[in-house]
């Protein structure tokens, strides 16, 4: 188990980054940082601040969530990296790309849920 | 890599309807979670209350028709409301909850949940709940 596990929550879509980080905070009982633009989510990265878990939607203007995930594995490599998204061929490209878990919308609590489950309590 | 969610084909940006129902469904679970007794920690019981909080403030405006619901749509909102002054009593846990009480609260959830997820598995996460 991760214990007081980071996460970072990156979305353009308000509606669906608040549910995220609200439905993550309860599951895990830590404070969810979030960022409506990759770029902003980056300097956090890099800047040294703590993060186990990056979630990051794909198509937001500046930076994409694949090129996020490029920057964050090419220098946290350690780092685990998922990608959510609406568009069904990003679920390939994800796998390409080496996301950890791909996050097909639209997803359910239990989703969030199951992705505590495993990369929070079971997998570490 | 691990696939988490819609199966490729049903795949879609969520709207608002979806985020209110995943909103709704996480209120069930919390209520149901501080029922049976799992901790409620600091960020917790700011996210529970946040919940309680947003779906009360949703329903009252929300046209509920995409729900197809075999009720009367003012009927379902008051038993959502009702749930959430519900919740918010739990989880503050300022008041009595005697045993009328809980069996109210689990009551209210059964039906909300017969007409707002009739097909879905609304089941609490052992492992997580347990470690606050």
């Amino acid at each position: 188990m991760i214990s007081n596990v980071k996460i970072l929550v990156v979305d353009d879509d308000t509606l669906i980054k608040n549910l995220t980080v609200t439905a993550l905070t309860y599951c895990v009982n830590r404070e969810v940082k979030s960022f409506d633009n990759a770029i902003l989510a980056w300097e956090y990265i890099n800047q040294g601040n703590e993060v186990d878990i990056v979630i990051s939607d794909v198509d937001m203007p500046d930076m994409n969530g694949f090129e996020l995930m490029s920057k964050v594995r090419e220098k946290y490599p350690e780092k685990i990296f998922i990608i959510m998204s609406g568009v069904s061929d990003y679920e390939r490209r994800s796998q390409k790309a080496g996301a950890d878990a791909f996050l097909a919308k639209p997803f359910e609590i239990n989703d969030l849920f199951s992705i505590v489950q495993y990369f929070v309590v079971d997998r570490a | 890599m691990k696939i988490y969610g819609s199966n490729n084909k049903q795949m879609h940006q969520m709207n608002e309807n979806e985020v209110f129902l995943l909103r709704l469904h996480l209120l069930i679970v919390i209520v149901k979670a501080s029922l049976k007794g799992y901790p409620i920690g600091k960020f917790r019981k700011k996210a529970a209350l946040d919940i309680v909080s947003s779906v009360h403030k949703l329903i009252s405006n929300l046209d509920i028709s995409f729900l197809n619901l075999n009720t009367s749509s003012h009927l379902f909102k008051e038993r959502v409301k009702l749930l959430s002054v519900m919740g918010t009593a739990i989880i503050s846990e300022d008041y009595p909850l005697g045993i009328h009480r809980r069996q109210a609260v689990l009551d209210n959830i059964e039906m909300i949940t017969e007409y707002a997820f009739p097909q879905k598995n609304l089941k609490l996460f052992h492992e997580v709940l347990k470690v606050a």
